[in-house]
């Protein structure tokens, strides 16, 4: 007998649906995609019909259904949180409890409501089961690694009572042996900053940490000492205690009391989209720097706890690379796999592995040396001629090759060119990353390339670094990074022989020219520090893309690119022909390939798309 | 494509009605009935100057609704949730563990969930 479960997260932030049978992941998707919102908190009713459809299952047949949290939990962490601060808070009491009251505290009820649409006269539910929203986290990151036991390390911004977990993970069981509770938080924390800079919380965490870079060490450590001293106690095993002084996240509607960060730092909180000075650099940096700190901290007490080798990540905040990436320079672990879908959307995806293993008892199987994540292409694909269709509707023009060799032939020497290419294959990743199935490419030795993939492609801030994608057997010579990285989830240094070193007075220099001065021979790929969030790509989990990058290599001798997100700001990833067509034309990319099918702007009709085109309007 | 949105000057007239007829219950005067039967027959006429007035009526109780919402929240808040939450904060109940955490050692609690069992899994809680 096989155990069909579907895992639900939804209602926060990054609602998403996976299914799995006896473990095998099936499919995985988050609703924005679906949806068209960006970070699309409601109810995954497309994300859940993608799974069905594509598993071929029916509701009924499903064993479970696992939501992602305890809500009880979480609505007496709320009403626990107003006794702590009352009569502060009315604000956000009068905010949240109607939303609690009329769906999140019923939600049974919620799902069968929502879930009856996919049950035929006389079918009956499957049974509803939930998982802690840590050990959704835990269960995302250590059931699909390639280890047979590890130790993991969970760190978001709150669950239910639960800030951060560390837990043993054996076979098809996880332990929990360590938890931090709100209002401790080091995801919160993360926010407050992103919040003070500019940036909007729960979405703009990554900028903030591709600014830090740009922050010089001198002021930085003034920051970090005012933070240290006023803000954040950090204990040794890496538990933090927050001074709630100087917070609002408690009981109003801000993550910060402005007035006494103001005092502390010298300056206001940064309204969005104004200049960036020096000084935001600076606080970024220091921020990021504590961050790390605690992270390093807290591997260690889980290495301590543990005993083990190998450490797995989840939680938003292990969506850090830099972080991450520092970390596994200290050799304090022999592995770290981290999932790729770490923050809120892979709850789902843990919630029903969690179930397959933890309550069904289903074996798990470890491959060792492959996680079972197939890549993270765990999302909907499109055949040739769903692609014919959409290219119909648009009136495209386009020209079709038999083979992806041609294809990939045809791509490699459009990037030489320089060309900016819309790259769109097989199956939609999961996660927040782009990994070569629905990317944007370009020629990372292209000094320029940077700033128009920023300004006239993606519409963001000039100074969002971009990542490179690069074959696995050629990334040595490029990153110094032991291991692959397949899921974008650490950056490495940029080799010595390849960068071009800064002048003595480059911390002098303003942001905009640090910006542009150019360190490497890849300089579109190589940030500020010299690290690059890179992907290592495999011939076994994406054979299109790395016969891409081979081809690349052939004709350039330079086996890598620049792999950005198939997006414009404020949008989420392209999903379907019809996203990505629509976002080809609205932007400044010279060439879509969807398939074996490449499309060329100079061929095609404006139509509707330019003016339709709103996403540089809104913060992402 | 039938349109499925509520008929808001039919619902107009209607509450207003069966104002009508529940004070007519009590004062008995006949006149209000007799606007009861009114306003019933006013609902299925269509007129720009109805439909404004159900709009505007509309909104005004999109407005008086909010408020209530506020009103009864606002009661809540102030006159159970914070004198229970100051009763318990002066006289017995401790903190949960975040919140006092100041001058210890760690933040990090041993759990008692070292084992999940089936039961776990079934409970919203």
């Amino acid at each position: 007998m096989s155990f069909k479960v579907l895992g639900i997260s939804a209602f926060y932030h990054d609602s998403a649906a996976a299914v799995t049978e006896d473990g095998n992941i099936i499919a995985a998707a988050q609703e924005e995609r679906f949806s068209r919102k960006k970070h699309d908190s409601s109810f995954p009713s497309g994300a859940v019909e993608f799974c069905l459809r594509y598993s071929g299952f029916r509701l009924s047949e499903l064993d479970a259904v696992v939501f992602y949290d305890k809500p009880l939990l979480k609505f007496e962490r709320l009403l626990e949180t107003y006794y702590a601060f009352a009569p502060k808070g009315f604000k956000s009491f009068a905010a949240a409890v109607p939303v609690w009251v009329k769906e999140k505290l019923f939600i049974k009820n919620t799902l069968r409501k929502v879930l009856s649409a996919y049950l035929a006269p006389g079918e009956k539910f499957p049974e509803f089961l939930f998982t802690a929203h840590h050990l959704s986290h835990a269960a995302s990151a250590f059931f699909p690694s390639p280890f047979e036991k590890a130790a993991i390390l969970t760190v978001d911004g709150v669950g239910e009572w639960a800030t951060s977990s560390i837990s043993a993970g054996s076979g098809g069981n996880i332990k929990q042996l360590r938890e931090m509770s709100f209002p401790n938080s080091v995801g919160l924390l993360y926010s407050a900053f992103t919040y003070y800079l500019g940036f909007k919380v729960n979405s703009g965490e990554y900028k903030l940490m591709g600014l830090a870079p740009y922050g010089n060490k001198p002021e930085t450590a003034a920051y970090e000492r005012l933070i240290y001293d006023n803000i954040v106690d950090v204990k040794d095993d890496g538990s933090v205690f927050l001074n709630q002084d100087y917070f609002k996240y408690c009981y109003g509607l801000r993550m910060t009391e402005d007035r006494k960060w103001e005092s502390l730092f010298g300056f206001g909180p940064r309204s969005p989209e104004s200049a960036l000075e020096q000084k935001h650099c600076d606080l970024a940096l220091a921020i990021q720097n504590i961050t790390e700190d605690i992270i390093i901290k807290m591997a260690k007490e889980t290495a301590r706890l543990t005993k083990e080798e190998n450490l797995c990540l989840a939680g938003g905040v292990a969506l850090n690379c830099a972080a991450n990436g520092k970390l596994l320079r200290t050799g304090m672990f022999k592995n770290i796999w981290v999932q790729p879908a770490a923050g809120d959307a892979g709850g789902a995806l843990g919630a029903a592995l969690a179930a397959s293993y933890m309550y069904f008892g289903v074996k798990r199987p470890v491959e060792k040396g492959k996680d079972s994540m197939q890549g993270a292409y765990l999302g909907p694909e499109y055949s040739d001629i769903d692609i014919k269709l959409s290219a119909r509707r648009n009136k495209a023009v386009y020209t079709f090759y038999s083979s992806a060799k041609e294809v990939c032939s045809k791509a490699a020497s459009l990037i030489a060119d320089g060309k900016v290419v819309g790259w769109f294959q097989g199956r939609m990743e999961w996660g927040p990353r782009a990994l070569g199935n629905r990317s944007i490419l370009g020629d990372a030795r292209n000094p320029d390339m940077q700033k128009r993939l920023n300004l006239k492609i993606k519409h963001r801030e000039g100074f969002r670094p971009f990542a490179p994608a690069v074959t696995e057997e050629d990334c040595a010579e490029y990153f110094d990074i032991d291991g692959p990285s397949p899921y974008m989830l650490f950056t490495a240094p940029v080799t010595e022989k390849r960068r071009i070193e800064v002048p003595q007075d480059f911390s002098s220099f303003s942001v905009k020219d640090k910006l542009y001065f150019r360190r490497s021979d890849i300089p579109a790929v190589t940030h500020i520090d010299y690290s690059a969030r890179l992907q290592t790509v495999s011939r076994s989990s994406a054979p299109v893309f790395h016969a891409l990058l081979s081809e690349f290599k052939k004709i350039t001798g330079c086996p890598l690119t620049v792999n950005t997100s198939f997006n414009v700001r404020g949008e989420p990833i392209v999903c379907s022909p019809d996203d990505a067509y629509a976002c080809f034309m609205r932007t400044d990319m010279d060439y879509l390939v969807m398939g074996n099918f490449i499309f060329d702007k100079r061929e095609q009709k404006a139509g509707p798309f330019k003016a339709e085109y709103k996403g540089g309007d809104s913060l992402d | 494509m039938t349109d499925k949105s509520p008929d808001k000057v039919r619902l107009m007239f209607d509450s207003g009605a069966l104002l009508c007829l529940f004070s007519f219950f009590f004062l008995r005067y006949l006149w209000l009935a007799a606007l009861a039967v009114f306003f019933i027959a006013a609902g299925y006429f269509k007129c720009g100057f109805f439909t404004l007035s159900a709009e505007r009526y509309f909104k005004f109780l999109e407005y008086t609704g909010s408020l209530s919402n506020r009103i009864i929240l606002f009661i809540v808040f102030y006159f159970i949730f914070c004198p229970l939450a100051l009763f318990r904060r002066f006289f017995f109940c401790k903190q949960a563990a975040g919140f006092s955490g100041r001058g210890k050692e760690s933040l990090f609690d041993k759990t008692g969930k070292a084992d999940f069992s089936k039961g776990d899994f079934k409970k919203i809680w």
